[in-house]
């Protein structure tokens, strides 16, 4: 063949960029990292106490909650990733301890999936409920000796993605104060979605323009109000990796306070495992990042 | 909603829809900056004419068919000098401005491109360079297209969101600017005083119109020649707008070139505009960008 496929997005033909959102290509240990992650869970909740409290009408609206010792202790939101599609629920939480350990309450947020093939559930509606979470969070949290002025989240993967949203909501239209996130960690996240919805996986994220555009953080970084960093790891898809640098870059050069960090040796799954060791770098700078450490 | 391509003389009629601004504001004003030099039809870059449209040449041909010297220099005014001084009036008072970049222009002022990109503004795309959209054939255009936005994305870091010609738009233009589908709006229209909504092949598309009246290409022409004159041109139309406010909120756009309104004896113009917008209340100085976030979230039919 002489014809050049045609390219759909940057440097990408389709199916490379089809490719590039598809972390098997790029994490072959996958199947191993989600055992070991299932496993680590089940350890976790046998060591430590832990709760489940509802922030909406849905059953799957709910947070599990490890609490720590500490008094009036900062809140630490974490956002699972999957691609926003289901996964077992009881497997968000295999870094708690080093969040607990800190000084600090680890909420894992579950919350509605997307399906394979589109559904009622939406991005917008995910992202609606997680707003909730928060806001029920702020509301909330000295109900279990949580500080409601000291809420951060953490994402990862798709997840990283929901947590940049959060970062860039303005909280005034829900009612809270608009520095409401203390702090943010994205993790293997995407924050623009156009190359996304143009790639295999617009087959089920389904967005019209203005979505796309109220969903894509890097383009709502007026709306920032508190320190960000963001991660990735050097053995990540191209693409993973051009999002970290670029929502980093843009942060940056509007002066906002925000810090990259490159995983090294990590691959997209491998990158947030990290956080499972209090010394690792991610871990050591998550925790200062939120000033526990 | 009116077809796309489809004459429409009726709009919204006497019964002009409530934009429903924030904070109860009577006018919406958006302030663009024409960013254009190096773009321009020039013999340097293979055309056989250099172009001295809107500059202190008065635009007219001179029937040269080799390099106008004085043409390009005139240009380069514009992004060496006259876009500073746009640049930092809007920093100074901490205003929104929206930037139509043509994406060659700003490939080649990598400094400008950060100036802006660091502030925050909107960048539209005003196309790869000075191209006839309507000369292109279907093919042709989606690649101009695709150009430009690949080229917006790397000078500023983010993706165009809305586009505007720079010569008249072709009839296939804003059908492939939706096929394309990252854009939530074109202003490739001076047909009304507010966005509206035209049917793109069974799908809403908004249009936010773009103004020839508000628009500093009034001096290049001869029609105005002083600061004061243009001043008072804006002034009028934004007091009339205002007025109208009280009842039906308007939108407001008004149209600078960096080779024109960034020379110091016409920015003068523009400082007393803003001086003047600035101390009235329920004015909303806003992006283009956030006028058409607004128009999708409260009147996407």
């Amino acid at each position: 063949m002489t014809t050049t496929a045609e390219k759909v997005f940057l440097d990408y033909t389709q199916e490379e960029l089809d490719n590039a959102y598809e972390q098997l290509r790029w994490a072959p240990n996958f199947e191993e990292m989600r055992q070991r992650r299932v496993k680590l869970c089940t350890e976790v909740r046998a060591r430590n106490p832990h709760f489940d409290r509802s922030y909406g009408p849905s059953p799957d609206e709910t947070l599990e909650i490890l609490p720590t010792t500490r008094k009036n202790a900062p809140v630490v939101m974490f956002i699972h990733g999957g691609r926003w599609l289901a996964q077992p629920p009881d497997t968000f939480i295999s870094f708690a301890e080093t969040i607990t350990g800190a000084g600090a309450h680890f909420v894992a947020a579950r919350f509605s999936a997307l399906t394979p093939t589109p559904g009622k559930i939406t991005l917008p509606h995910i992202v609606d409920q997680l707003r909730r979470a928060v806001a029920w969070l702020f509301g909330n949290a000295a109900s279990f000796g949580g500080s409601p002025q000291q809420i951060h989240v953490i994402g990862h993967s798709s997840g990283g993605h929901l947590a940049s949203v959060l970062l860039t909501t303005d909280w005034r239209h829900q009612g809270l104060p608009e520095d409401v996130l203390k702090s943010g960690t994205c993790v293997s996240g995407m924050y623009d979605l156009r190359a996304v919805l143009l790639s295999a996986r617009g087959n089920y994220v389904k967005l019209s323009t203005a979505e796309e555009d109220a969903l894509s953080a890097i383009r709502h970084l007026d709306r920032v109000r508190c320190p960000i960093l963001v991660a990735y790891g050097d053995k990540e898809s191209p693409e993973f990796k051009r999002h970290g640098e670029s929502f980093a870059a843009a942060l940056q050069e509007r002066r906002l306070p925000a810090r990259l960090m490159v995983l090294a040796g990590c691959n997209h799954f491998e990158g947030i495992d990290t956080m499972t060791d209090p010394h690792s770098p991610l871990a050591t700078a998550v925790l200062q990042h939120m000033r526990l450490g | 909603m009116q077809k796309d391509l489809a004459r429409d003389f009726v709009g919204y009629g006497r019964k002009p829809p409530d934009p429903k601004w924030p904070g109860g504001a009577r006018i919406a004003l958006n302030v663009i900056a024409n960013y254009e030099e190096g773009a321009e039809i020039n013999v340097p870059d293979g055309d056989p004419v250099s172009e001295g449209t809107l500059t202190d040449a008065g635009g007219a041909d001179q029937g040269m068919k080799a390099r106008d010297l004085a043409a390009e220099s005139m240009f380069e005014y514009g992004s060496r000098a006259g876009f500073w001084r746009i640049y930092n009036m809007f920093r100074r008072r901490k205003l929104p401005l929206t930037v139509y970049g043509c994406a060659l222009s700003l490939e080649r002022n990598p400094e400008a491109a950060a100036a802006i990109r660091e502030a925050g503004w909107d960048v539209v795309s005003h196309g790869y360079r000075f191209t006839k959209h309507y000369e292109l054939t279907e093919a042709q255009e989606r690649e101009e297209i695709k150009k430009a936005i690949a080229s917006l994305t790397a000078s500023i870091g983010q993706r165009p969101l809305g586009w505007y010609c720079r010569y008249s738009p072709g009839v296939n233009t804003r059908r492939l600017l939706v096929e394309e589908g990252g854009f939530l709006y074109d202003s490739n229209s001076y047909a009304d005083d507010l966005p509206y909504w035209v049917d793109v092949g069974g799908k809403p598309h908004l249009v936010v119109p773009h103004t020839f009246s508000h628009n500093d290409n009034r001096f290049a022409r001869g029609w105005i020649s002083t600061a004061g004159e243009f001043f008072t041109y804006l002034k009028d139309a934004f007091d009339v707008l205002y007025r109208e406010g009280e009842e039906h909120p308007k939108f407001m756009t008004v149209s600078l070139h960096n080779r024109l309104s960034g020379h110091p004896a016409r920015s003068q113009g523009i400082e007393r505009f803003l001086d003047y917008v600035s101390q009235l209340d329920r004015v909303w100085i806003v992006s283009r960008l956030e006028v058409a976030r607004h128009w999708h979230q409260h009147h996407r039919p």
